[in-house]
């Protein structure tokens, strides 16, 4: 976990440098760091309609240092710009930006073809994920809700008391309805949930203190 | 052969090796599941009928 995080920590300080706080990731400037960061220079996307059991997946090419993502889409909305109001679209931006993490990998962590029917699926499936290239699995959805859903953020609205925003927090927490930082943020209302967990954000905290990343990042105007 | 292990081969021989494959799946599913799905996937990719997006702004998907 500590290994993925120092390597993805170049994204993590090139989203709060160069995207404001107050809007929403885009898609396209996750695909720009990936390719800024990693060996990766081709990154497709490949919607798929409907699908039963795939919500995603990355499939990694690293002799044409390509990567393919395949995501369950939103049939009615590109998924370019971000809505904020249809669900299956910021369902579509996490499932992109979980893929995307994988480009991020450790050698140990990569599933390589023969490995990925016993290392990978049997472990996934089982909810074991004991290996580590299952364990990357599960970290590539912890590392989605760092992408769209800004540390920052989440720390300024689980803060001191000085923002807004910790009085929709107080409300959510109450209702058990996070929607409104769903939208905000354009993430599954899942996300908006898990991300503004205090035990959530006292574990990122340590992992970012621990790799050097900042705890606290000022934009001016947030 | 799994439908699995299928799909990787055809990947392979469209864009050389495989480095790293990961999924993030949905409840109720089976190996067999995701095997069959993966393979449709790789098929469609391999006779150019998956429409691969690298650049934005992306044709309109409601089309």
């Amino acid at each position: 976990m500590f290994e993925t995080a120092a390597r993805i920590k170049p994204l993590l300080v090139a989203l709060d440098d160069e995207v404001p706080l107050t809007e929403p990731v885009t898609i396209d400037k996750l695909i720009e760091l990936t390719k800024r960061f990693t060996s990766f220079s081709d990154i497709r996307l490949v919607p798929m309609g409907k699908s039963r059991s795939i919500a995603g997946s990355h499939v990694a090419f690293p002799e044409a240092n390509m990567v393919v993502i395949f995501f369950r889409a939103c049939l009615g909305h590109p998924i370019g710009e971000p809505n904020r109001e249809c669900p299956t679209c910021r369902d579509a931006r996490f499932f992109i930006a979980k893929e995307l993490s994988h480009a991020f990998d450790g050698d140990d962590e990569r599933t390589p073809p023969g490995d990925a029917e016993e290392m990978l699926l049997k472990e996934t499936l089982a909810g074991s994920y004991s290996g580590k290239q299952a364990q990357a699995d599960l970290l590539g959805s912890m590392w989605a809700v760092e992408m769209l859903f800004r540390y920052h953020n989440r720390v300024s609205i689980t803060g001191d008391g000085t923002f807004p925003a910790q009085a929709q927090l107080t409300a959510s927490r109450t209702s058990g309805d996070y929607s409104y930082f769903a939208k905000q943020f354009c993430v599954p209302v899942v996300v908006a949930e898990l991300g503004l967990r205090d035990n959530v954000l006292a574990s990122m905290k340590a992992l970012r203190k621990y790799v050097g990343l900042p705890l606290f990042h000022y934009q001016p105007g947030n | 052969m799994s439908d699995l292990q299928r799909a990787l081969d055809i990947f392979e021989t469209k864009f050389g090796k495989v480095g790293n494959v990961k999924f993030l799946l949905t409840g109720g599913m089976s190996m067999d599941d995701v095997s069959a799905e993966f393979l449709a996937l790789a098929e469609s990719v391999a006779n150019d009928t998956a429409r691969m997006l690298d650049s934005y702004p992306e044709p309109d998907l409601a089309q």
